[in-house]
Parts: C-alpha cells; structure tokens; sequence
C-alpha cells in the first residue's frame, strides 16, 4: 500500500480515459482491470489495463466488445411492467417509473406476505457475480431465506468450497503468482514445477476467478503441464501428459493416483506425520480399491495413472486447478478431497507454487450477508437445512433438487413471487430440468427480474423488468482471492435511459422492506459498510485502483491461519484433515472415495444399451459469457451457432456432416445442437454447449427467442444429488443422437 | 516497405480471437470483412503428437497500428493478445527476435 497509486482518470486527445473493474454486469467471474476511453459522452472503447497486476493489460473478446455490450440499442433503459395474465406478449409492456415500479413490487410481495407468509417469496440468484450479496440480502430483508437457482447439486463451485473447508479450513488455487502485486518477480515466489489442469479448460472459461492465461504463462516458464480432460483442448494437446478418462468419474483417476503416491511410498513423510490428521485411515481406505479396477472404470491406462502419479509427487511444487467438472458429478467431493490429501502428503500445500490459501482479501465477506439476522425459525426453513447441514456452510442456498419438489408438489407450501438478480433461467442454471423448472416458475404470481437487456425470461414470464447498469455505469466493489478492485461510473460518459446497479436496486427495495436491515442512505455507505472490518472506506479502495494484501507461504508455521495464532490449519484437530473430523460429525463420508454417477455404463448398463452416447454439457466459449453476448455481431460470427461436437469418425458412421442439426436425447427428453465433427472427443462421445438463445428473432413469434429447443437442461434428471446435497452428474448424460428431421430446425 | 514486423508466436495460441475483436474495434471494420484472422489448423495426430495450432493472420487493413505506435503504444492485437504471443518489431530485428522465440514461429510484414 506504500506505492502512489497510478491515476484513475485523464485526458487522451478527445478522450476522457478511466482504469476501473470489469466486474458484471456484463460478464463473468474474473474483474479484469481496464481503460475505458469516452468521447462525446459516448464509451468508445475499452483496453486492457497493463499495470492492473490481474490481468496485467491482456483482455478476452468479451471485454474487447464491452463498447457494444453497454451501448446496445437493445439495452433495457427505463422499468417496465406487464399484466401477468399477457406473460410472453412482447406488445403488453408499459414503461414506468423507478418509484412506480418499486412501489408495485414492495405491494405484490407485501400482499403475498400477507397471505400466504414472508417466506413464499424468492430471490433467484445467478452465477456468483456482482449480485450475489445483493440477492440474499434483499432476501433476508424481505423476510425469506430462499436464495434460489434450480441447480442440481449446486453443482457450480460449491462442492470444491466445501470440500477445501472440511479438509483444510478455507478455498484454495494454485499459485500462478496471482497474490502477488509483482506477481512473477515477487522474491519469496517460486515458479510451480508441476501444474495439473484437471477437469476445466480454463484458457476458455477463466471460471472461478481464476484467469486461464496464468497457467500459459507458467508453462512458457518452464513449468510442466499434465491435463486431465476427457477431451483433448489446446491445453491438453501441448500437455507433457494427457490423460483422458471417461466423463465424470474423476474421483476414480484421483483415488487411482493416491494408492500410487501412497504405495509407491512417494510422499513426504516428515510432512505428513507433522502437519495432517488421519493418514492411517486414508491408507485404509486406499486400500479398500484395486488400481486395475480404477483405471479400467476410468478408461485410462494403468501406465499413465501411474506416471500422472509419479510425476504429481516429483514437482517442487505441484499445484492443481481443479475445474467445474468434479462439482458437476454426483461423487465429485470424494475426488476433490483425494486430490487435497494428494496435495497435502507430497507437500504442496501453503507452498510457493503449490497450492495456496486464498480467502477473500481483507476480511471482506459477502456471504449470505445477514442470514443470521433473520429468525432462527426462517432460517430452519432454508430447503435442505436439515437434511443437508453442509448447506449452512459458507455460501447459504437452498438445495435445488429438493426446493424444485417442494415448489411442484406445493409442499409444505407454494411459493408465489420472486425477484431475479443476474439470471437468465429459460437459458441457464435451471439444469433440474428445465422442463420441470419450467411450469414451477410460470405459476408464481409475480415476477420482478433485473436485467440489462430483454432476455427470453423475461419475455416469457416476468411482469416486472428493472434495467441495470454496466460496470462502467455504476458504483460498486469486487473482493476477489487476490485482492479488491472498487469502480464508479467512468468520466465523462452520458449514461442512457435510467439503469441501476444490482445493488441500488437491492438497496431501494430493501429499505422499504427492513430499514434495520438497510440503513444506508446510498451505495457507497453500503460499501463502507462491507468493508469496515479492515478499517477502510470503499473510496480508499477506489482511490487505489486495486489493493493486494499479498500472500505469505507456510503461515501454518507461523499461526496465521488460525484465530487463535496457534501453529497449524484452521480445522477442528488444526491439522490438515485428510481423515474430515466435520464430515464425520455431520454424517459424511469423511475420507476420500470414489464411486459412479446414478446413470453410466456400470450402473445402468440397460439404459446405456438404449442410450450409447455419454455427452458432456455446459462448455465455455471464451467469446460468450453463459447466456450473455450472442446478441453482439463482432463475437457471434466467431461461432453463430450452438454446436455439439461428435467424434469425427463415430459421426461419419452415422452419416453426420458438420452443420447438420442433431437431436441428442435421453430418457427424458432431447434438445438440439448442430454437429461439429472433431477427434477431440472420443469414440461415441458427444459434447453439447449451454446458455444459447437466438436473440434476433422475433419476440412476437416465440417469446423464448428459440432457447427451448437447444438447452442441455432438458436432459438433465433432477435428485440424484450427491450424499451431501452437493454434485450431480450434468457432464455425463446418457443419450443417443440423430439428425433432426426437415422442419425440425 | 513498412518500418515494421509482426511476429507470431503460435505456439502459445489459445485461439481467443481477442485480436479479432480488437482489430475490428481499432479500425472500425464492418462485419463482412476483416482485420485479422484467427485460422485453425488441427487437431491432427502427427508422428504419434497432437498438433492443434491457431495461428492469427493479419489482412490488408493491417499497418501495424502504425498511428498507434508512433504515438508510443503497442498495436491493439499486440497489446490485447490473451497469451501475449504477437510481438510488434523494427524489421531488421525480425529474425534476431525469431530465433529468441524458439519454434513455431512465424512473421508478417504489412
């Protein structure tokens, strides 16, 4: 914090030149910094912000359109309602006032409250972005604890949060240098040796605030790359190891690896013996499975299983970024938990280039921000609270499977409104089948959604519709596992229409609600208020540009991973929990394991005769952002359609030609994609998209914007959660595919 | 003859189009046309290897962002590159700074 901080804002030519935060809306998990160049009023373009230590100057597509994505002649200017009886009439909207509008929500959610009870009321909640706080505390405020997205298993960073707890006391990612202000010249840093790229490809997704383009920069100083992926990805095909195992049964490849380390004797001892709790019981337990029996249930040579393993245990260090896919498994946590005990044995943990701890910077926590202020009966009601204690850790959800019965079945009641943050989910995140999510939604009473432009739900069942403001356009904050980034609006940009930040929303509304509960007069003493733990203001941040609190490696030798000081990690045993004593005491599985999906080859061997095809689901495009973007032309012509990639020589046996339109259908239902012949994927094999809609057609026609007919989620059953409540199998869905009919596209 | 040199240093590729986008927004090319492209070659099984490469090619819009860099700034696609694999050079540099890069390497002079 001792550096001058580099100007926010100045002239260049006729420009008006901010640095500010990329962090939604639009876009994703990352908060890249940029510079935004305005003239006349007008943002004209958007660069990278070469001194931002994130992204240090580089930016994805997305951003390189963000010029277009803020002045969009389809961008929602003013709130709109419509009679709930005209939901999907794109002629029956009305524009309103802000006051008028939020008037008519605080009424239909009073009335509802009066009715039928605080807590028949809902807060969807999207992907984790800049309406995450928003959405549960307005929620809170509102009197209910549904947080809500009909996600099965929740099966989107969840299960890898719990799991890192459980084990180790907190969230943890590799170390690209990330933490660090001088990232790659930081002294106490040390270059990975070994970095695994398991289950994600993140040079396309950038998930989970973790910025893809590290692990190139790794690599092209020397850092060795082993990719587990059951798709050869660019990565995958310049990785000095490959292995590619059938889909969603990682956790076999994982416990494969650590009786090998373990049998091979390969690990630190000194370390274990020091520093973890229950490494008897994990030997047990490896013990408990035989390696040809993992490696033929994976697909995988036992060969490279074996050297993945040696060359795992060899790296000083070796750190893993371990992807969406172990979430999207019904037993993903027991591989999670064997890729840490891995970590952990060959001492990689806490170590520079291994493994690090990476809590949000400063204390800063957004979590579930006041759920604990809501009445301990309330907070009973969150679905899944019994049933599923780890729910309560962390990040507080209702658990999808269960609430989507409870809403159908209306009980033990139904649920009438709801508000949308960031969610768009005709198209996404409704993967407990949609064609069950669906009906679910539609017979609510109201519906009030915050988005930035019209979206097939909207247009299909939202009576409400609040437009919301850019990152350029707003007042906000990001506390990402590297450090803070603050925005405001940028200068001298005329800003369109009345749009407002997902948080002046949730403030406006939540004032009317619980003025105990939102006190502030404005967003920024909201900030102020989310930050006061580390003693600054959120100006004091802006004013920065970014603040990095740094990273020091070992802290279990020095007590700063616990409260109380004491030396060790912050668990239960303060030990490294390779053997979970929380999972135990809540009835979990405590120890790594693996076990298969609800539907696969050796589950349902019946069902895999009638359905050959295991496709995988929900794979990122750097150029769309889930639903986002395919209304913007410069990144739609990259790809203009939804594509399911078919192994190419499986698919020309069929008779499949690229473009064609492919039906792919399961037990339950089938969507459509158009087929991309590739080797990348396996013999039999299929890889479908997610988020598509077609937002050039015509509302008047389908108020869907033809989203139905190519969402994945048709296919996705429903509760068969993990033990947990965590995971499900979205990436291994048994199907079989054929071309679609003349007509049918 | 153009004062400078684009090198292309497709073995760290990852096919983001960013330079694309970036192109097209530096320039103000319309839709149906191009500043530079992103081409595919692979995946192909060579010699037991994958090869997979993508390689971006600049068209006749491109002058190196020549007014750029007089004003003392990099070429957009340079600047913008996700991997940071185009490098913007003086000519008679091209191939000392080619055989810095190492292999799959290629250049383009506007």
């Amino acid at each position: 914090m001792s550096k001058t901080p580099l100007p926010t804002s100045w002239k260049e030519g006729d420009y008006t030149v901010t640095r500010t935060t990329a962090w939604s809306a639009p876009g994703c998990h990352a908060g890249c910094g940029i510079v935004c160049y305005v003239k006349d009023g007008k943002l004209e373009k958007v660069e990278g912000d070469h001194a931002h230590p994130f992204n240090q100057g580089h930016i994805c597509p997305r951003c390189a359109a963000l010029p277009d994505v803020v002045n969009s002649p389809d961008r929602l200017l003013y709130p709109m309602k419509r009679d709930p009886s005209k939901r999907g009439d794109p002629d029956a909207w009305e524009q309103i006032t802000w006051d008028e509008a939020l008037d008519l929500i605080y009424n239909e959610f009073t009335r509802i409250t009066n009715e039928y009870g605080a807590y028949t009321l809902q807060s969807f909640c999207g992907t984790g972005r800049d309406i995450l706080w928003q959405s549960q505390r307005l929620a809170y405020a509102m009197g209910t604890p549904h947080v809500v997205s009909y996600f099965s298993g929740l099966a989107c960073w969840m299960p890898r949060l719990v799991s890192y707890n459980a084990c180790t006391g907190d969230y943890m990612m590799p170390d690209c240098s990330e933490c660090h202000e001088d990232r790659f010249d930081n002294p106490t840093y040390q270059l990975p040796e070994v970095i695994f790229n398991w289950g994600c490809n993140p040079v396309s997704s950038s998930s989970d605030g973790f910025f893809g383009d590290w692990i190139v920069q790794c690599v092209k100083r020397g850092s060795k790359l082993v990719v587990i992926d059951p798709r050869l990805t660019w990565m995958a095909a310049r990785a000095d190891l490959w292995l590619q195992p059938r889909p969603a049964v990682d956790s076999a490849i994982a416990m494969a690896m650590l009786k090998v380390i373990i049998d091979e004797d390969l690990y630190d001892h000194d370390w274990t013996d020091r520093w973890t709790y229950g490494f008897e019981a994990l030997v047990e337990r490896c013990n408990e499975y035989d390696l040809d029996h993992l490696c033929e249930v994976a697909w995988v040579p036992k060969e490279k299983v074996i050297e993945a393993a040696r060359i795992f245990a060899a790296g000083k260090h070796t750190c893993v970024q371990l992807g969406l896919s172990f979430d999207m498994q019904r037993h993903g946590i027991g591989g999670v938990r064997a890729v840490i005990a891995m970590l952990a044995i060959c001492n990689d943990i806490d170590q520079p280039g291994g493994q690090i701890f990476t809590a949000p910077p400063y204390d800063f926590s957004y979590f579930s921000w006041g759920f604990k202020e809501l009445p301990e009966e309330i907070q009973k009601q969150l679905v899944g609270y019994d049933e599923y204690p780890f729910i309560r850790m962390g990040m507080v959800l209702d658990q999808p499977d269960l609430q989507l019965v409870q809403a159908e079945k209306e009980e033990p009641y139904a649920y009438r409104g709801a508000i949308m943050f960031g969610t768009n989910p005709m198209c996404c995140m409704s993967n407990a089948d949609l064609s069950r999510v669906y009906p679910v939604i539609q017979k609510l009473e109201f519906i009030a959604i915050c988005d930035w432009r019209m979206t097939p739900s909207i247009q299909t069942f939202g009576d409400v519709a609040l437009p919301v403001a850019m990152n350029v356009e707003k007042l906000g904050m990001i506390a990402k596992r590297t450090g803070a980034c603050a925005m405001s609006p940028i200068e001298g940009l005329e800003i369109k229409g009345e749009p407002k930040s997902d948080a002046e929303i949730a403030l406006l509304l939540g004032s009317r609600f619980n003025k105990d509960m939102w006190p502030w007069a404005n967003t920024e003493e909201v900030y102020d208020e989310l930050v006061k733990k580390s003693g600054m203001k959120w100006r004091d941040i802006r004013e920065a540009n970014w603040l990095y609190p740094g990273l020091e490696y070992r802290r279990y030798e020095t007590g700063k991973l616990r409260k109380d000081g004491q030396p060790g990690f912050n668990t239960r045993t303060g030990r490294l929990e390779l053997y979970s004593v929380f999972a135990e005491s809540i009835g979990d599985n405590p120890l790594p394991y693996y076990d298969e999906p609800f539907y696969g080859p050796y589950t349902t061997p019946e069902l895999y005769k009638e359905y050959p095809v295991i496709t995988m689901t929900g794979t990122r495009n750097i150029y769309y952002f889930h639903s986002e973007h395919r209304d913007i032309g410069k990144l739609r012509e990259i790809q203009p359609d939804p594509l399911a990639e078919i192994n190419d020589v499986w698919g020309k046996e069929q008779g499949f030609r690229d473009g064609d339109w492919l039906w792919i259908e399961n037990h339950i239902g089938r969507m459509k994609h158009r087929a991309k012949l590739t080797p990348i994927i396996r013999y039999g094999m299929a890889n479908v998209n997610s988020g598509w809609w077609f937002p050039e057609m015509d509302p008047k026609e389908d108020p869907m914007y033809g989203c139905w007919d190519v969402n994945p989620n048709l296919i996705i059953e429903p509760g068969h959660q993990g033990p947990t409540g965590f995971g499900s199998d979205v990436k291994a869905v048994l199907t079989k595919i054929y071309k679609c009919e003349e007509g049918e596209y | 003859m153009s004062e400078y040199g684009m090198i292309i240093d497709y073995k760290y590729c990852t096919g983001c189009h960013t330079c694309e986008v970036a192109c097209r927004k530096e320039k103000d090319i319309p839709l149906d046309e191009w500043g530079i492209k992103l081409f595919e070659v692979g995946p192909d099984e060579l010699k037991g290897k994958w090869y997979w490469n993508f390689i971006p090619l600049p068209s006749d819009y491109c002058d190196l962002c020549h007014d750029r860099i007089k004003a003392g700034k990099k070429a957009s696609c340079e600047f913008h590159c996700l991997a940071n694999c185009i490098e913007i050079v003086r000519i008679e540099e091209l191939s000392a700074k080619m055989i810095e890069y190492g292999n799959s390497v290629t250049c383009f002079i506007p």
